[in-house]
């Protein structure tokens, strides 16, 4: 543990606080302390992380069954990352968090019914076709991609300095009819388009 | 609390009281609305903080959530705006500090020690004001802001509070000054005034000095009470005064000697009869001792006793008068007679002495001694006398004695009369009192009830008055033969009343005699006993009736038996081929003859109730409406046939015997009539007896009847035969023309149906035959219904009839049903107590058939007197009175004899209700 690097312990009192994630925070202790990578394990329980916060700081219009589902499109890297918090209801708002793994991109994929999609990096190839299928509907539409706000998406998880950041498309955002947290903006790295 | 000495002015101390009050006032009020305006600073600083704590907390919530302090930053700069807010800092939910805003640098440390009191949400700290507010996304607590003010806005504010409060109370108390100083001669001043009127009237001695009274206030009462403390006090003075001057004017007037010394014996005051008694000059005594009054040799024993006096408060002098010798200034002694009283003051014995020369007295007594035993000689004379006036005394008190004894004897003997006398006025018995002629001597209030006479009209008269031609004489002289030997007799006799009516009455008459055996006098007691007679006929006229019927009954059927045999041979013998032609006629005869004494027998067993009935609930109404068709053919049309056909109701019966009852009363009422023609009047109706009427006849009990009455207005009945009209075979038609069986029949039936037959009957006038038929119960509803009171009411009735049977049962019915009833037995007597007062009836109920005045002429002259108040006439049959003739006497209803008390009562609501309508 000598070696940890300060970033891990940051993640690691983030973790703490985010109740629900005990499990994945005695995970991140466990890991060794190795340099952040594409494959770091914990990067992506980072990344599960985000996206389960992500839903605190969203209003999706109501949800006539009482659950909300993330959809993962491409590979699952999140491993055991929602494996604590999947199935339970959420701490803000007390709805059932359901994980669909979708698997990979196939034509005619609906994608109606999740609240949140996640695309994968292995999917960069069809990023643009998953946005485009929900584009306009209240899907909150999450990726790892570069460029993919361009393309359309919502929010891109960035890299900056060792830290997990984000990017946003605000027009995307808007025409989606979700509403969000003022310093969800504030807070990114980027956003789309430019201010003027 | 001795701020001042005593001895300062009351104004003085009146403003240090007002001017402390006020300051402590103000100063209160001045700090309580410090405290409170501190406090209410607070609140809104507090308020405006937790708000700020929002708003930036709020902007920190993705950099906590994401773990961002870098993004804290930027919103925590916003306190900038305020310079009051000396740190603020953001913690996540471990405690572990994630961002800060720290401008001085020195406050951070300050904000992680106040975390650790996570339950003080707001609170001071090294004289800064500091909140902590949790930060919350939806429900989940994501971390704890810290803020921390100097307050330095409270404290500019409430400087410039304290400056201007403290203006305020110094004006406040600055006017109370000035205000005490004006207003306090309000109280203080008429207090003052009368300080000085009282040091005023100490000085000068004056008690008329009053002191001023300005206000009504406790001032004012006090003032008031002073002046009326000097009033009294003035009046005292003058009191004293005046007794003062009184008993000096008494003193020096006196004739005695009167002299005031103390214990010393010296002398205090004496008066001028003093002075002149013992020879000294005025003023001369004043300041000696007494010893100067009296001879020397007393001199010491009036020390010694004057010290024991006062050691032991015990004296033979004090309280007594005492003759003794007094000395004169020139030294002559002279007789005295004194009185000596004492008195204690504070300090000293006082003595008194009352003294008067007894010089000339004992001059007079000497005379007056002499005079005594002059007196005494002649007081023993008179001694004697009085004695023998004792003696006299004695003698009449005696007397007096033995009278008093004699007039008790007399006064309860007074009143064992008396009580006598009460009981029997009172008796329900009539109770007569005559002379050896027979004449009436006395007669009791019951005597008028029986005979109809007042006391005034037998008083004085024979019993003959009452002598009623139908009473043999056998009775009469069997009670003058009785009553002559002494002895009592008792007996029923008839007597006729006033009005003539006759009535029977059990009677007693026992002879009174003297000592010597003389009959002196006569008592008879006598009892109204017509209605008891009267039963008793009846019950026996039932009993005989139904002896006859048994024993008919018993002869029929045997006699039935015999025709049986009779009527089988003769047909046995009327058939047979070998009998001659006339014999067979003369069988035919005999076969006819047996048939109708076979229908004789018939009609004996039915009225002996021995034959075979059968009995079957039946309407009656259309029984008897049948019957009265089939009559209608067979009556003459000379007779007028009326019905009155009303009663709905079944009764058990037979209805061919039914049919019977109907055409034999009505066959006979028509035979009544044969002649001159006439009314016949059917009705029928329902009739309830109650438990009084039921117990008039003897025949029925309490319960629902129906009534068929059959009335004819032919020859009447003689009272002679009245009796026997129900007997079998009695017939007043000539032979062959009735049976006499039909009327036996009618009332053999009548009884086996449980019912009752009657007649009224006046001769020359007409019938009323009145068949009486219990009626089925249909139910318990029925029968309650029955026996549900009849309409009553409260007002004013004359009854009048000339029967006193009818007089009594309509005074009875009435009564019970609550009218006040007034009867007579006479119509003129009727009419005369109603003319003295016609409005004191409300209803006059009256028999039609009536001597000397019929109930129609009193109709219509009761009419005259009052007109238009109500008249039901009673009828015992269809007397002719047309509707208009009925009109003009003012008769709205008619009864049908004999009386029945639910008819009556209907009758008289219904009257006396349409006149009130």
């Amino acid at each position: 543990m000598i070696d940890e690097p300060i970033r891990s312990h940051h993640m690691r009192r983030k973790a703490l606080r985010c109740g629900a994630l005990a499990g994945l925070c005695l995970l991140a202790m466990s890991a060794p302390g190795r340099p952040a990578s594409a494959l770091d394990v914990s990067e992506y329980q980072a990344k599960a992380v985000y996206l389960y916060n992500f839903i605190s700081f969203f209003k999706w219009p109501a949800v006539p069954d009482n659950s909300f589902v993330i959809g993962i499109v491409g590979d699952d890297q999140f491993g055991p990352g929602f494996q604590e918090v999947e199935n339970k209801p959420l701490k803000s708002t007390g709805m059932k968090l359901l994980i669909r793994r979708l698997g990979p991109y196939r034509p005619g994929m609906d994608l109606k019914d999740c609240h949140l999609v996640f695309i994968d990096s292995s999917e960069q190839r069809h990023a643009r076709k998953i946005v485009d299928s929900v584009s306009g509907l209240p899907v909150l539409t999450v990726s790892e991609i570069d460029g993919f706000i361009e393309g359309g998406g919502m929010i891109n998880l960035i890299m900056v300095q060792d830290k997990l950041r984000w990017e946003i498309n605000r027009d995307a955002l808007d025409r989606s009819g979700l509403k969000y947290h003022s310093m969800i903006l504030q807070s990114a790295v980027r956003i789309l388009p430019q201010a003027q | 609390m001795n701020l001042l000495p005593s001895t300062a002015s009351l104004t003085k101390k009146m403003n240090l009281v007002v001017m402390a009050v006020s300051t402590i006032a103000v100063l209160t009020a001045g700090s309580a609305s410090m405290y409170l305006s501190n406090r209410n600073y607070r609140a809104h600083l507090i308020n405006d903080l937790q708000g700020l704590a929002q708003v930036v907390g709020r902007n920190c919530q993705v950099a906590l959530k994401f773990n961002l302090p870098g993004e804290a930053e930027k919103p925590l700069a916003a306190f900038d705006v305020r310079p009051s807010v000396l740190f603020a800092a953001i913690f996540d939910p471990e405690g572990q500090l994630f961002a800060v805003y720290d401008p001085s640098g020195r406050y951070a440390a300050d904000a992680v020690q106040l975390l650790k009191a996570p339950e003080a949400h707001q609170g001071m700290h090294e004289g800064h004001l500091h909140i902590i507010t949790p930060i919350m996304i939806s429900r989940e607590k994501i971390g704890t802001m810290v803020i921390g003010d100097d307050m330095s806005s409270i404290k500019t504010a409430m400087k410039k509070d304290g400056i201007i409060l403290l203006c305020v109370m110094l004006i406040a108390i600055g006017i109370a000054y000035f205000l005490t100083n004006r207003l306090q001669g309000l109280i203080v001043g008429p207090v003052l005034d009368l300080a000085r009127t009282a040091d005023r009237i100490s000085r000068e001695k004056d008690y008329s000095i009053r002191a001023e009274n300005q206000s009504s206030d406790e001032t004012g009462m006090l003032i008031g009470a002073f002046n009326a403390m000097l009033d009294s006090l003035q009046e005292k003075d003058f009191v004293l005064r005046e007794r003062e001057e009184r008993f000096r004017a008494i003193s020096e007037n006196a004739m005695d000697a009167i002299t005031i010394a103390d214990s010393t014996r010296k002398i205090l005051y004496c008066n001028r009869a003093t002075e002149q008694m013992f020879g000294y000059g005025p003023g001369e005594l004043i300041g000696q001792t007494t010893d100067v009054f009296i001879p020397e040799i007393f001199c010491e024993r009036q020390v010694i006793n004057t010290k024991r006096y006062i050691e032991t408060g015990v004296s033979d002098v004090i309280g007594t008068t005492i003759v003794s010798i007094a000395v004169k200034k020139d030294g002559t002694e002279f007789p005295i007679e004194f009185s000596l009283s004492s008195w204690q003051s504070e300090d000293d014995f006082y003595f008194a002495a009352f003294t008067r020369d007894i010089t000339e007295r004992r001059r007079s007594e000497e005379n007056l001694r002499s005079a005594y035993a002059t007196v005494r000689a002649r007081e023993q004379e008179l001694e004697a006398t009085n004695e023998q006036l004792m003696a006299q005394e004695k003698q009449l008190r005696n007397t007096n004695r033995e009278l008093s004894i004699a007039n008790r004897e007399l006064v309860e003997s007074r009143e064992k009369l008396l009580r006598l006398a009460t009981a029997i006025e009172q008796a329900e018995e009539g109770i007569s009192l005559s002379d050896e002629q027979g004449r009436y001597t006395y007669v009791n209030p019951v005597y008028k009830r029986i005979t109809g006479f007042d006391p005034e009209e037998l008083i004085g008269n024979t019993p003959t008055i009452l002598r009623n031609p139908a009473q043999g004489e056998e009775s009469l002289h069997e009670m003058v033969a009785t009553t002559s030997r002494g002895e009592t007799w008792r007996g029923n006799i008839k007597i006729k009343k006033k009005d003539g009516v006759s009535i029977d009455i059990d009677m007693s008459l026992s002879p009174i005699r003297n000592a010597s055996g003389e009959t002196t006098s006569f008592v008879s007691i006598i009892r109204d006993v017509s209605r008891q007679l009267q039963m008793e006929l009846q019950l026996q006229q039932t009993q005989k009736m139904e002896a006859i019927g048994t024993l008919a009954g018993g002869i029929a059927h045997d006699f039935n038996n015999i025709l049986s045999a009779i009527i089988g041979f003769t047909e046995i013998a009327y058939y047979s081929d070998n009998a001659p032609e006339n014999i067979r006629d003369y069988l035919g005869n005999v076969l006819k003859a047996s048939d109708r004494a076979k229908d004789l027998v018939q009609q004996i067993l039915a009225f002996s109730r021995m034959g075979n009935q059968e009995k079957k609930p039946v309407a009656i109404k259309p029984l008897v409406k049948e019957g009265l068709k089939l009559l209608r053919a067979s009556i003459p049309t000379t007779i007028e046939i009326r019905s009155s056909i009303e009663s709905d109701v079944a009764v058990m019966a037979d209805p061919t015997q039914i049919h019977q009852i109907l055409m034999n009363l009505c066959t006979n009422a028509a035979h009544a009539m044969e002649e001159q023609g006439g009314i016949l009047d059917i009705t029928l109706k329902n009739s309830s007896l109650d438990a009084e009427a039921a117990a008039k006849a003897p025949d029925l009990q309490q319960g629902q009847y129906v009534r068929l009455t059959v009335g004819d207005t032919g020859t009447g009945i003689d009272p002679a035969i009245k009796s026997k009209i129900f007997e079998p075979f009695f017939t007043t038609k000539e032979q062959g023309k009735g049976t006499g069986m039909g009327l036996s029949v009618v009332h053999g039936i009548v009884k086996s149906h449980g019912g009752a037959i009657n007649v009224y009957s006046e001769s020359g006038k007409g019938s009323t035959f009145s068949v009486y038929l219990p009626v089925i119960a249909k139910g318990a509803d029925e029968q309650k219904t029955g026996s549900a009171p009849m309409p009553g009411g409260t007002e004013r009735i004359l009854f009048v009839d000339d029967e006193d049977m009818v007089v009594e049962i309509g005074r009875s019915y009435l009564e019970s049903l609550g009218y006040t009833v007034v009867t007579f037995g006479d119509s003129i007597e009727a009419l005369k107590a109603f003319a003295e007062n016609p409005g004191g009836y409300d209803l006059v109920i009256t028999d039609y058939t009536m001597p000397r005045m019929t109930g129609y002429d009193l109709a219509c002259e009761v009419l005259r007197l009052r007109p238009g108040l109500p008249v039901i006439l009673c009828t015992g049959f269809s007397e002719t009175i047309s509707a208009g003739m009925a009109k003009k006497a003012g008769i709205r209803e008619f009864l049908l004899k004999p009386l029945n008390k639910s008819d009556l009562a209907q009758a008289v609501r219904k009257t006396l209700d349409s006149v009130e309508a």
